[in-house]
């Protein structure tokens, strides 16, 4: 079975944790216990195919930058999470992604942008349904507003990330270089 | 005359014969042998007599047959058969055709059956019980009685004998006891007889035997026969060998001198003999005891029943049966005749006897009261020799465990209400009349054993009788039918067994309308029942409409008959139709079909007429699960009243069981006629302990309080004995809980090793722990406090004869406990709040008073004075600290140690001196809240002061006058983070490099960073190469585990779960977890600041060298943070570093990068961490990690309840820090080199926290290749 490493990443409070535990847990209201070995694999089945995702969240340590290069680092996919309530938590999202850019040394990755929050009033809503979907074309991604609370375009984000990995064509890694440094 | 008599009784178990040689004539023999729980009846053979063979006879016939008076030989059957069927003990007519049977009349001559005073005494009551069949000595002993006097060479059997009456001029019974009591060596037999007696000392009733020793051989001591609760003994006999004391009898290891009868039965049926004593004639006596017939005389032991005293005394003298064989001689049939009861206990006291013979008389009694008394004394059931067991087959069926009785025994012949309906009143009076104008002839006065039951009917006839009147409406279809009709009036009492001792059945038993039981205790006169023409009427008018009623009603009677009997009289078909109920019942739905048959054996059916009645107390053992079927109850606790109401369907009770905890609550009807269904513990642990449902939930007020879930077997901690764990529960309920199940309310100084037991089982429970650490999440500490003032009996005196008394104690004792392990697990938090002070010294003084009025409590005035020692300590501690300051220079450095009023810093200015609790809410700390424009005032304040106070007064300071303004952190990478307006301890949250602004809310775009926030911090610039890296891991390491130290585990809990709502500091949590960020940046920016490339790599290896000795000191705190560093961007970037690195370096860091790789939930960390001894310096943000996601991923509250399986998951993630400290840090410095500069280093380390910066510094070392 193919494995996925999945990180989230965005500012402190958009609700990344209740995003990545409302799809590791599901509906089911069983105690969650994050110690565990199991406690953010979760098995889907994307286009047929069973496949597991591991999904790697810095929620709760976003003041550790190097935590969060660290799961950049070991991630294939990547979700861009800010709150459609808080527009700081969209504009920070631009350094993240340069970020995965560096790490991961490549000009485009996998990548979903996601609005939180869309279960809040229009009222409360600071970022535009556009605002987001224009930097998705930026970044070239795909952009979702989900919620977590109403479960809304949760496992969506997953599944779209799998089918972009899967997608990725996996270029074959360049011996030349190497041998050029060699040289 | 020897008759040859042979008599084989077969049932499905047993066989017995008797040798011929042992009956004679003289004796008749009764065979109760079939008596085996059997339904089949028996065959009885009896040889050469030809008179009597019998095999399954109907009930009715037999009814029949007695109630003919008229024919020869029915008259004999008559006359046996009243007093066989009528006796309480005897098994069911029906099957036990044998009585009339087998009580063979040798000749008519012998035994004037005309004569009414004539009775055959037939007492099975032990074949009742299964001990028959037996062969006895004594029947030997009577047939030799007309030749040589021998003693017997069979073993003294169980059981009973019949004797020729007429001959003896007695009819009695005789039996023996059981084989640990009689003993088989004839020489030493004793006879007992045991009379109950009011009085208390065995002596006093000498003396009364004596006094009462009558010349007048045949007078006999008369009594009111009707009394069923009065008992005589009369003996006829001599007492001049009443020489020998009375004596206490201990062979049954009977300790129960004022109750004996406690010893009479684990036999476990109610028995009543009746014996009657008389001259007679014909008697060919040998006893060879001294007693003449002049001196015969009555025994008029009375012994009535008082109260719950009773004292047997024992006789020393022929009992008698040989006394009376003595005496009798010419009395002959104008003997008079009276009836007594004897109510005898074998066991309780016992005379030896100068006779032969030795016979003992027991019957056993039939108060229930007593009976629950007796029955509870398991003593008696291990009494009875084993060996004797084995002799005698029925023996097996007394040591049956399902056999043995419990307490509660629930009996089906009594009524389960006091106030009857009126519904079944009138049916009641309905049946009656119809039965008194119809079938008058029902309804007679009867004689049965010598007693004589006034207006009663017979089960059978009864049966037979509803059946004509309602099979021809077609209401009433069956037998069983009918006789669950009849049960449903008997279960409230409008119908009622002659002597309350059986249910209804179809059998010849004698039955009554419990108005003419009262009537004729009123008077003697018929007509006052009569029923009126009025009556007739209505009653043929209503009787289709009765008997539909009690139709209806009849299954249900039959049901609580059923679940009424004892386990060991169930049937097959009982225990299916119990079955088939439990399968509706709600309670055990749950269950497999499997356990609900194992329950069908073993439920019983509890009925609790009256509002009011208490099933049981706070704090009693649990003995019993129940579940409700009709009615309800209250569920009351000491000092808070009714808590809620459980109604039909609910179950209760099963806590106590399961957790072997007293019980918490007392259970009180809460209305007239409640009815349930009981499992008692030995059954439930047997069933139901391990396939119980996960989920206990305790209400209180119709709202649940508290949820516990069974702990898994795989997860059961070996060391508790707790079976559930708390799930979830209201905070006031859960600290209820963990005080009555969780603290030794016993005083520890009178309490044995048991004590300490549980004591220690209770340390190995995690709850309390659990609750101390996460409390303050649900349950702030003056609500905590507000809970135990609450719990403590303040104010209540406690004098000795206080019936609470100890009560009272636990609970004080509970508290005192509570708050030492509070102090001693969570420490300065506790005395942070003022009002804990209150409260704790109130405590005291209530504690000390106590102590020293009534000597109770003294240890836990010791726990008490250790908790007030640390509330010293403490506050001593913050008076000394008073004025402690705390900086934070502009470089943005760690805090660090200001100024000390007390003035004692060791080691030049350096903040070495052991900083035991870190920083204090009340310590001042200084530093900068700078403007948009960059311009900043310098602030003062404690730490504690809210984000909102520091606002002001530096919006104050820096002359700005808008209301629209935030305090925000900006940092070095120009991210911003608005502080809310309560947020506490802000100085301290500030990321490495980042700086307190102070802008208008829509401003905050326009911030900029101040040029400094974009240079590496002023650490001191010093050629790492310089130290040793051991010393440098040392020093980190040190520095690091003081850091850690000084975080109390609540800081995680201010932090994750907001330190707004708590308004507490997290500035020591803060302080350790900057210095990760601080190792971590500073690696990167050492190296990526080393512009020669060799020096690089060797710096590079220098750090993979410091990360390995971290490792080694385990302080994976510092040893991720240099690994993290190490792999950051900047640095990985940097090809011709990595490339100049020694491929042995790229395998350690490798090897390290697989140590921090998060897959499988950092996998790698995790089992490294558990197999790690402390002292260790974990990796914090994980712990942080753990801790956020348990928080979000489980609500706090469910259902109004806290959801304490979330605190338990806090707790387990603070235990993890809470281990790794629980040794000190103790690893032996490497040989100092450069200690102080080592030291003075790593304090202030030089870092660039930007990451734009750094990969900028990066570019500049090694450009990117094109």
């Amino acid at each position: 079975m193919k494995e996925y490493k999945i990180v989230v990443l965005g500012s402190g409070g958009v609700g990344k944790s209740a995003l990545t535990v409302q799809f590791v847990q599901g509906v089911f209201v069983e105690a969650y216990d994050p110690t565990i070995e199991d406690s953010y694999r979760k098995q889907i089945e994307v286009d047929g195919e069973q496949c597991t995702l591991e999904v790697l969240d810095t929620a709760g340590t976003e003041q550790f930058t190097s935590m969060r290069d660290l799961y950049m680092k070991n991630g294939q996919g990547f979700v861009l999470v800010y709150s459609i309530a808080a527009q700081s938590t969209f504009n920070d999202l631009e350094d993240v992604r340069d970020q995965i850019l560096r790490v991961k040394d490549k000009d485009r990755v996998p990548m979903v942008l996601v609005g939180n929050k869309c279960d809040v009033d229009d009222s409360e809503r600071l970022v535009g349904k556009d605002q987001g979907a224009n930097l998705a074309q930026k970044f070239g991604c795909t952009f979702l507003e989900s919620s977590a609370k109403a479960r809304i375009n949760v496992s969506e984000i997953f599944c779209d990330l799998v089918q972009q990995i899967n997608k990725e064509v996996v270029p074959v890694p360049k011996p030349k270089k190497r041998k050029c440094t060699i040289l | 005359m020897l008759l040859n008599k042979v008599i084989r009784v077969r049932d499905k178990a047993q066989a017995v014969e008797l040798p011929s040689s042992t009956v004679t004539e003289n004796t008749y023999v009764n065979v109760p042998a079939l008596v085996m729980g059997s339904e089949e009846d028996a065959d009885i053979e009896i040889d050469r007599l030809g008179l009597i063979n019998s095999s399954s006879r109907s009930s009715s016939a037999l009814a029949k047959g007695f109630s003919d008076t008229d024919s020869g030989i029915s008259n004999t059957g008559s006359s046996s058969c009243e007093s066989f069927q009528s006796d309480q003990y005897l098994p069911d007519p029906g099957k036990d055709v044998l009585y009339d049977d087998t009580i063979i009349p040798g000749t008519d001559g012998v035994i004037d059956f005309d004569d009414d005073d004539f009775t055959f005494k037939l007492n099975l009551s032990l074949a009742n019980l299964g001990i028959g069949p037996y062969v006895s000595a004594n029947n030997i002993m009577l047939e030799n009685t007309a030749g040589s006097p021998t003693s017997t060479n069979a073993p003294f059997g169980y059981g009973q004998f019949e004797f020729n009456l007429d001959e003896l001029g007695v009819d009695f019974d005789i039996v023996e006891p059981p084989p640990a009591f009689a003993n088989s060596n004839s020489e030493d037999e004793k006879c007992q007889l045991v009379v109950d007696s009011e009085a208390e000392d065995p002596n006093e009733i000498r003396e009364s035997v004596e006094t009462h020793n009558l010349t007048e051989p045949d007078v006999i001591e008369c009594s009111a026969e009707d009394e069923l609760d009065m008992v005589h003994a009369d003996v006829n006999g001599t007492y001049d060998n009443l020489d020998a004391p009375l004596q206490n009898n201990g062979k049954f290891g009977c300790s129960h001198e004022r109750s004996s009868r406690n010893n009479v039965g684990n036999l476990g049926k109610e028995m009543r003999t009746e014996t009657k004593v008389s001259g007679a004639s014909g008697c060919k006596g040998t006893n060879n005891s001294n007693c003449s017939r002049g001196n015969s005389g009555t025994v008029p032991a009375s012994a009535i029943q008082n109260g719950r005293r009773h004292n047997k005394g024992k006789l020393n003298g022929p009992t008698g049966a040989t006394a009376a064989s003595s005496s009798s001689s010419s009395s002959g049939k104008k003997r008079k005749r009276e009836r007594y009861e004897i109510r005898i206990g074998y066991l309780c006291y016992e005379l030896p006897i100068n006779a032969d013979k030795h016979v003992s008389i027991y019957s056993l009694q039939k108060n229930k009261d007593m009976m629950e008394d007796l029955l509870g004394h398991s003593k008696l059931k291990n009494s009875f020799d084993p060996q004797r067991s084995r002799n005698h087959m029925n023996m097996k069926n007394m040591q049956d465990p399902n056999k043995s009785h419990k307490p509660d025994e629930p009996n089906p012949s009594l009524p389960i209400c006091t106030n009857q309906s009126p519904d079944m009143i009138r049916a009641g009076r309905i049946l009656r009349t119809l039965i008194l104008t119809r079938s008058p002839g029902l309804v007679r006065d009867r004689r049965q054993q010598a007693r004589t039951f006034r207006r009663c009917l017979v089960g059978a006839e009864m049966v037979d009788w509803l059946l004509a009147i309602g099979s021809a409406s077609g209401i009433v279809k069956s037998r069983h039918q009918a006789t669950g009709m009849w049960q449903a009036l008997l279960e409230e009492g409008i119908i009622q067994h002659v002597t309350l001792e059986h249910p209804f059945r179809d059998k010849y038993i004698f039955y009554r309308f419990t108005i003419d039981a009262e009537s004729e205790l009123q008077s003697r006169s018929w007509s006052r029942g009569l029923p009126s023409p009025d009556d007739e009427r209505e009653a043929d008018l209503k009787c289709p409409e009765v008997l539909a009623y009690l139709a209806q009603r009849a299954p249900d009677a039959i049901m609580r008959l059923i679940l009424r009997k004892p386990s060991y009289e169930r049937t097959t078909d009982d225990l299916e139709m119990i079955y088939e109920e439990l399968l509706h019942i709600k309670a055990l739905a749950h269950l497999s079909n499997s356990v609900k048959r194992e329950l069908a054996g073993v439920i019983v059916f509890e009925a609790h007429p009256t509002n009011g009645t208490i099933l049981f107390h706070q704090g009693d053992e649990g003995k019993s699960w129940y579940i409700i079927l009709k009615g309800s109850v209250n569920v009351v606790i000491r000092g808070k009243g009714a808590v809620t109401s459980l109604f039909e369907g609910d179950d209760f009770g099963k806590l106590a069981l399961v957790n072997d905890a007293p019980r918490a609550a007392t259970i009180v009807c809460r209305e007239d006629n409640c009815h349930f269904l009981r499992v008692d513990k030995d059954d439930f642990n047997r069933i139901l302990r391990d396939v119980e449902a996960n989920t206990v939930r305790l209400k209180e007020h119709g709202q649940d309080v508290l949820v516990l879930e069974k702990i898994s077997a795989n997860n059961t901690n070996p060391y508790s004995h707790f079976k559930y764990t708390v799930m979830a529960g209201s905070p006031a309920k859960m600290l209820e809980h963990l005080l009555e199940t969780r603290l030794d309310g016993r005083d520890r100084s009178s309490v044995d090793s048991t004590g300490r037991r549980a004591s220690a089982a209770g340390d190995t429970d995690s709850f309390l722990e659990e609750f101390l650490m996460t409390h303050i999440i649900f349950m702030p500490i003056h609500q905590l406090l507000t809970e135990l003032t609450r719990q403590y009996p303040f104010n209540t005196k406690i004098d000795a004869t206080c019936q609470d008394r100890e009560f009272l104690l636990a609970c004080k004792r509970r508290v005192v406990q509570f708050v030492h392990r509070w102090a001693t697990t969570i420490g300065d938090p506790v005395f942070e709040e003022q009002c804990t002070h209150t409260f704790l010294d109130e405590l005291f003084k209530e504690i000390q008073e106590e102590s020293s009025t009534s000597g109770a409590l003294r240890d836990d005035v010791n726990l008490m004075l250790q908790v007030m020692d640390m509330k010293r300590t403490y506050v001593d501690e913050v008076t000394a600290a008073a004025g402690q300051k705390w900086k934070l220079p502009p470089s943005g450095q760690p805090v660090c140690l200001f100024g000390n009023p007390s003035g004692n810093e060791e080691g030049g200015g350096e903040a070495t001196r052991e900083r035991r609790c870190g920083m204090r809410p009340s310590d001042d700390i200084i530093f900068r809240v700078y403007c948009a424009d960059h311009t900043y005032c310098t602030l003062r304040f404690p730490l504690n002061t809210t984000a909102e106070g520091l606002k002001h007064v530096a919006a104050d300071k820096l002359g700005l006058k808008h209301d629209d303004l935030v305090l925000v952190e900006l940092k070095s990478s120009g991210e911003k983070i608005v502080f809310h307006d309560t947020d506490v301890s802000i100085p301290t949250s500030l990321s490495l490099n980042g700086r307190i602004f102070i802008s208008l809310k829509d401003h905050l775009d326009a911030l900029t960073c101040l040029p400094e926030q974009e240079r590496p911090t002023e650490g001191l610039v010093t050629d790492l190469e310089m130290f040793s890296t051991r010393e440098l891991a040392y020093h980190m390491t040190v520095l690091d585990w003081s850091l850690f130290k000084c975080v109390h585990e609540y800081e995680l809990i201010y932090r994750v779960f907001g330190r707004h709502h708590f308004r507490k500091i997290t500035s020591n949590l803060d302080v350790f977890l900057r210095r990760f960020n601080e190792i971590q940046f500073w690696v990167a920016t050492e190296i990526l600041m080393t512009s020669n490339l060799s020096k690089r790599v060797a710096l590079f290896r220098k750090f993979l060298k410091l990360a390995a000795y971290c490792k080694e000191y385990q302080n994976l705190n510092a040893f991720f943070a240099i690994v993290m560093g190490l792999g950051n961007v900047a640095l990985t970037r940097l090809t011709q570093t990595w490339e100049r690195l020694p491929s042995k370096s790229r395998k350690v860091f490798a090897e390290f990068e697989s140590f921090i790789d998060p897959s499988r939930n950092h996998r790698a960390y995790r089992m490294a961490l558990n197999k790690m001894s402390p002292p260790v310096l974990p990796f914090m943000p994980l712990i942080l990690k753990d801790m956020t996601f348990t928080h979000e991923g489980n609500k706090t509250f469910t259902d109004g309840l806290v959801s304490f399986e979330k605190m338990h998951m806090l707790a387990q993630t603070i235990r993890i820090m809470r281990h790794a400290r629980s040794r000190p840090l103790n690893v032996p410095p490497p040989t100092p080199r450069n200690e102080q500069e080592v030291k003075a280093y790593i304090r202030c380390l030089r870092c660039i926290d930007n990451q734009r910066v750094l990969n900028q510094l990066s570019q500049k070392l090694e450009p990117k290749r094109v």
